[in-house]
């Protein structure tokens, strides 16, 4: 049984841990359930691609290249996206010619034909995502580690919250501020609990894991091992070498991934000997969502290949873990739960914060009316 | 400030809101949305700022989370009609769950309020006052003033999570901001040490600091080995201030027992003057 000197440091920590990182948890959960349905805001957020069709045999990725180097001469297409079940068209990321390194154009194409449609009218979808995954600006580490704070504070909640199945219920009305809000606190942060242990670990996981790859590999490898590949690729990259067929390439792709159903294409170096073209998407009948394949764009010889099955247990968790998170694999039915239950820890850092305030507020009148008293007595003896 | 902060959560939604008609009406002149313009980010942070100033200046807590509720949910309102007249896709659907959101927000709106709780602020004020002549010790009443060394001891008591703030924002930079090897990957891993091994050795030092000690020397050596294969001079001081952490109570013990010896044995003037 815990202690109360224990619960009453468990209790201190769950406070300092809920109102250190309450408004970036408020602003990330709120963010994050809205992004369940990025797919879709993206879409109604662009009237202009209200008229195209949806084929029911889209057009090839070469037309697709074919169609962008047409439309954008000089310019760098860096990724293809296929269309899928909400998006009929195709997209692609372009770096327009004399254009900042950093400035990719979103251009969106007929499926039907692959013709180039024009920049989109916006990206909110992904605007959103970028406010929840990486805070506009930070790498995906700062969220990554508020997972864990999320973690953190729900192990210390359910501690000093022992009364688990009574809370469940309580909730006392026409009471107190404090204590109607700690009712909802309490129940909100129960009835969910699942929940926010799952998004809570996978958030961390998707977080924190490429910090543990990055660092591994460090740890692992000697910087001579690193420095030496180098020189040999920027001398090959400057020849221009005829491409391989992106839709035999993807062909290729498939055969070595059994299942694969591409979302993205991503060009690399493309029209050089070094070129290389990656294949990422989800696997058919399969919730894993990490599944590519690189694949070098003049030889047509797959150079590395990932399959989330056959990689072995960690990796194929690490490709649930996309999917576990933003509950993209039920339909629009668990998309409104996710979003529903999403809201629930944003609830959770507002009322903590209002609890918390309102007993530092209490405190205070408290200690300034003992203060006033003690003042009067004194005065009257 | 308190207002402000409580408002910057108010109004989140409602300055979300504000950067979907952003998005929806691009302003000719800025670059495009289509190639995701740092602009758009800044308008989001300008009006959520000013938004949130503007609560929290004009109104008192509870009329701040009506208002901000009730404007998010007309605005939500609004975005589903405007994406109807523009012939989004979608819209119908967007229009009926804006809508419905929309509805919620304003029912949250109407629903908080004095009605729902009763707040005894005031009797338990009164009783605080009636029983403070009668304590001995008010438990809750806090002292104003700060007595003289104060501001050290607070930075002292706070030292490990002072240390493990500097760890995290050092890492953070050389991994995030510096970028180049080997300070981005050694980066990467002092930040997972400050976050995952140093900040829990400063929560645990009440707990158990046995366990306290053993996470610091840990962080020391791993810092010590960073310095090693990195060669940035940061993780050498890195794992110097952690070994210093992981002795800081054995010292600060040491220095207790000392004092406290030196309460218990009879003051040294005392024997002279009995012996003259």
């Amino acid at each position: 049984m815990t202690s109360q000197r224990t619960l009453n440091r468990l209790f201190t920590l769950h406070s300092w841990a809920g109102i250190v990182t309450g408004l970036l948890m408020f602003i990330v959960c709120f963010s994050g359930a809205v992004v369940v349905f990025k797919n879709e805001i993206d879409l109604w957020a662009n009237p202009s691609l209200a008229q195209l069709p949806r084929s029911e045999h889209p057009a090839s990725l070469d037309a697709v290249m074919v169609q962008l180097q047409t439309r954008y001469p000089g310019a760098t297409v860096e990724t293809i996206a296929l269309p899928d079940a909400v998006n009929p068209s195709y997209f692609a990321f372009i770096r327009e010619r004399g254009a900042p390194a950093n400035t990719r154009t979103k251009v969106a194409l007929r499926s039907d034909t692959g013709t180039v449609v024009g920049p989109e009218d916006s990206q909110l979808g992904q605007y959103l995502r970028m406010l929840h995954v990486f805070l506009f600006f930070g790498p995906r580490w700062i969220v990554g580690f508020l997972g864990a704070a999320m973690l953190v504070l729900i192990a210390t909640g359910i501690v000093i919250h022992r009364k688990i199945l009574a809370e469940l219920f309580t909730q006392r009305w026409g009471r107190s501020f404090r204590v109607v809000m700690s009712d909802l606190h309490k129940s909100a942060g129960i009835w969910g609990l699942g929940f926010h242990i799952l998004i809570a670990a996978t958030g961390a996981w998707m977080g924190l894991a490429p910090l543990f790859e990055q660092g591994t590999k460090y740890l692992t490898t000697s910087s001579t091992e690193a420095a030496a590949t180098k020189p040999a690729r920027k001398a090959e990259a400057s020849e221009p070498v005829p491409m391989q067929s992106l839709d035999a390439l993807y062909a290729t792709a498939q055969q070595a991934v059994p299942g694969l159903e591409a979302r993205y294409v991503s060009l690399r170096r493309w029209g050089t000997g070094t070129a290389e073209v990656g294949f990422t998407g989800n696997l058919r009948d399969h919730l894993a969502s990490t599944a590519r394949v690189d694949i070098h764009a003049a030889t047509g010889v797959a150079k590395k290949v990932h399959d989330p099955r056959t990689a072995g247990f960690w990796s194929l968790v690490n490709s649930l873990m996309e999917p576990l998170h933003f509950g993209d694999f039920g339909g629009l039915a668990l998309k409104w739960l996710y979003f529903f239950l999403g809201m629930t820890p944003a609830f959770l850092s507002i009322s903590g914060t209002l609890i918390w305030l309102d007993a530092r507020q209490q405190r205070r009148r408290e200690a300034e009316a003992a203060q006033g008293a003690a003042g009067g007595i004194a005065a009257a003896g | 400030m308190q207002r402000f902060f409580l408002a910057l959560h108010a109004t989140t939604p409602a300055a979300l809101i504000v950067a979907v008609f952003v998005h929806l009406w691009g302003p000719a002149g800025l670059p495009s949305l289509a190639q995701r313009p740092v602009w758009a980010v800044w308008a989001l942070i300008g009006v959520w700022l000013l938004l949130s100033a503007l609560a929290a200046g004009a109104l008192r807590t509870l009329a701040l989370w009506r208002v901000a509720l009730g404007g998010a949910g007309g605005l939500l309102a609004l975005a589903g009609i405007t994406g109807l007249v523009l012939g989004s896709v979608l819209a119908p659907a967007m229009f009926a769950s804006l809508v419905a959101l929309g509805l919620a927000c304003a029912g949250i709106a109407a629903f908080i309020g004095p009605q729902r709780v009763q707040a005894p602020r005031r009797k338990a004020a009164r009783h605080a006052a009636a029983t403070a002549g009668t304590r001995t010790h008010p438990a809750t009443a806090r002292r104003r003033w700060h007595p003289r060394g104060w501001g050290r001891g607070v930075v002292l008591a706070h030292g490990p999570f002072w240390l493990s703030g500097v760890l995290a924002v050092e890492s953070f930079r050389l991994a995030h901001i510096v970028a180049t090897e080997p300070a981005r990957s050694s980066g990467m891993l002092g930040l997972l040490l400050a976050m995952l091994v140093a900040l829990p050795a400063a929560t645990l030092r009440h707990w158990a600091p046995r366990t306290t000690a053993a996470l610091w020397l840990l962080a020391a050596l791993a810092y010590g080995g960073l310095a090693a294969k990195a060669g940035l001079w940061q993780w050498a001081a890195a794992a110097a201030l952690c070994t210093a952490a992981a002795g800081a109570p054995l010292l600060q013990r040491q220095h207790l027992l000392r004092a406290l010896r030196r309460q218990a044995a009879p003051p040294a003037k005392h024997h002279t003057s009995g012996a003259a």
